[in-house]
């Protein structure tokens, strides 16, 4: 699903607090880097964070009528 | 009307919504009619167009950004 | 009149003999020499070029033109008509780009519609139409605006910032000719203010018809529309030692502005509690009511009385645009003004916003807004994108009037107890609301920023849950 840059930064942020509480990662961490928020964008980018959005409504495109 | 105020270049095309048309404009934006933006009974093109209380009338406004937008204004007697 | 001569000598000439004879019919041989080719050609058509080759005649100058606007004429019709082809075309690369949108259940606004189909159509690129629609689609959909954005805070700031950078100073000889208008920081606070009366009420007449073209019928209109006071086209004075008010009219001012004795005379019989006495280059006016007071009240009515125009022009100034005459007035009565012959009632335009609204409505004062507070910061040389001030303008007009955006307008009307306390008169709206017992759902941005809450909008509007099937994948 194709997150809104809102949503982006909501998820990466949860994740990220999560990882700095102490949680196990989902990926394997590139040497050096231990910041909890770059390592919670690299699992963003794979696609296993396991945080998604409730969203209401559905978006329209174009005219209704 | 001494001269037809629909053929002005700022009056956009003004046309009234049928029935059918109205219930799948709500339905699409899931939406009551009262939540729509608003236009006067007294306004002149209202008048012109013979729209009456509650009404929904679609306007195809000449966009500078899109080419053409729509709008749709819910027709009112006047504001409370 | 055919003459044998006429015909035996057209023959040697080197005419055939059916045209020689159907010439001879019209004219001898002298009467040839001096005829013109327009007129041959009406009597014998397009043979006349031949008959006047053979008289070694040239065709003039204005024969010449004849045949140029001829080719001229070709010329445009041929545009025409490849110009209707390549509609034709585009049409049916348009209808193809919608089929793929319908079927995709995508968007494009039709203006990128367009534009994709006469590029397709003018580069020949048919076979890549498929690719280079879903590559567009993809565009406009990253460049579409995010649901939960604050275009309301993005727009406030995109106008407001430049505004800090507008001329205070009003006094500028801006627009045409010595009519003044206001400009900057003043305009624009008018226009949002929304200013029953602009402090320079101006309207921009364009004309129709002969009117258009022709000077003095402009000129026609402009003196029907400009107001002319009896000040302006006589001489008045208040006798005081034979209690009147002599009017000496002078007959050049007059008929500069077109007025005859008439209309003087039907305005001057509309004052109240007078005798009038029309003399040769006179009119004496008396008061009914032999007193200096009554007098004195005469002569000023006199003074000021309108004799033509349209109540609330000052000035009308013709100017020349390109290759049609525009009046330009100090002034605005965009009603009556509409109502004249001669106006072009499609183009007319005001500053004045809400007469825009009383005559064309909604829809026509939404445009005004734009057109003028975007007018107002280009000419200041600011760049602001115009969906930021359209943004501005449908607020403004949501509610079918409209609204200023200050305290009596968009501002005072927030259900907000709160942010309206934090807008203007906080202790009032504090007062108030506690009285009533009010209730404050905290569903905007000041009121849960003074509170201390995150707002709706943005991050705020994200709300997280738990991804089962990626969950399911952790697990293993």
């Amino acid at each position: 699903m194709k997150y809104t840059r809102f949503e982006k930064a909501r998820i990466v942020g949860a994740r990220a607090l999560q990882i700095a509480m102490g949680a196990p990662l989902l990926i394997k961490p590139p040497k050096g880097v231990v910041d909890p928020v770059q390592l919670a964008m690299l699992e963003f980018e794979k696609g296993l964070i396991p945080i998604t959005v409730r969203r209401r409504g559905k978006l329209i495109k174009g005219p209704a009528v | 009307m001494k001269f037809d105020i629909l053929k002005h270049k700022l009056v956009p095309h003004h046309e009234i919504l049928s029935q059918e048309e109205v219930e799948k404009l709500l339905k699409t934006y899931n939406i009551k009619k009262e939540q729509l933006p608003r236009m006067l009974l007294s306004d002149p093109v209202a008048k012109a167009i013979g729209a009456k209380e509650g009404d929904i009338v679609k306007i195809i406004r000449k966009s500078p950004t899109a080419g053409i937008s729509i709008a749709y204004r819910l027709v009112v007697k006047e504001i409370i | 009149m055919a003459s044998k001569a006429t015909i035996n000598a057209l023959i040697k000439k080197g005419l055939s003999k059916k045209l020689a004879e159907k010439v001879a019919e019209y004219y001898t041989l002298t009467q040839l020499k001096k005829v013109s080719y327009e007129e041959l050609e009406e009597k014998i058509g397009k043979d006349a070029k031949k008959v006047f080759e053979k008289l070694g005649r040239k065709i003039e100058g204005k024969e010449k033109k004849e045949e140029g606007k001829k080719e001229k004429r070709k010329g445009k019709r041929r545009k025409k008509e490849e110009k209707e082809e390549r509609k034709i075309k585009e049409r049916t690369v348009k209808d193809e780009i919608l089929k793929i949108l319908k079927e995709r259940k995508e968007y494009l606004p039709p203006i990128v519609v367009d534009e994709l189909a006469e590029k397709i159509e003018s580069k020949k690129l048919h076979n890549k139409l498929r690719i280079i629609v879903e590559k567009a689609i993809e565009e406009y959909n990253k460049h579409l605006m995010e649901p939960f954005e604050a275009c309301g805070m993005v727009a406030a700031q995109s106008i407001g910032e430049p505004g800090t950078q507008m001329t205070m100073r009003t006094f500028h000889y801006a627009g045409v000719a010595e009519i003044n208008v206001t400009l900057g920081l003043p305009r624009l606070i008018e226009i949002v203010d929304a200013r029953k009366d602009p402090s320079t009420p101006m309207m921009t007449v364009y004309l129709e018809g002969v009117y258009r073209v022709n000077k003095e019928k402009a000129k026609e209109i402009a003196n029907k529309i400009e107001v002319t006071r009896l000040i302006n086209i006589a001489e008045i004075e208040t006798d005081i030692s034979n209690m009147k008010v002599i009017v000496k009219p002078n007959l050049k001012a007059m008929e500069r502005k077109d007025i005859d004795m008439n209309d003087l005379i039907k305005a001057v019989k509309k004052l109240s509690k007078v005798e009038i006495k029309e003399g040769k280059e006179k009119i004496e006016i008396l008061p009914k009511d032999e007193n200096y007071r009554e007098l004195r009240r005469v002569s000023e009515e006199v003074k000021n009385l309108k004799i033509k125009g349209i109540d609330g022009i000052k000035r009308a100034i013709i100017r020349k645009e390109g290759n049609e005459y525009v009046i330009y007035t100090e002034g605005s009565n965009f009603e009556k003004v509409l109502e004249l012959e001669g106006v072009d009632k499609t183009r007319t335009i005001t500053n004045d916003i809400h007469a825009i609204y009383n005559v064309l409505g909604i829809e026509a004062a939404r445009n005004a807004i734009i057109n003028e507070a975007y007018e107002t910061l280009q000419e200041q040389g600011l760049n602001v994108d115009i969906r930021h001030i359209m943004l501005v303008a449908d607020l403004m007009t949501s509610d079918g009037t409209i609204r200023p955006i200050g305290r009596q307008g968009i501002s005072g009307e927030k259900a907000s107890v709160i942010a309206r306390a934090a807008f203007e008169i906080t202790v009032d709206h504090l007062l108030r609301a506690a009285r009533k017992g009010e209730k404050d759902e905290l569903k905007g941005v000041a009121e849960n920023v003074i509170v201390g809450q995150p707002i709706k909008l943005g991050t705020g509007s994200v709300e997280l849950a738990i991804d089962v099937k990626k969950l399911g994948k952790v697990k293993k």
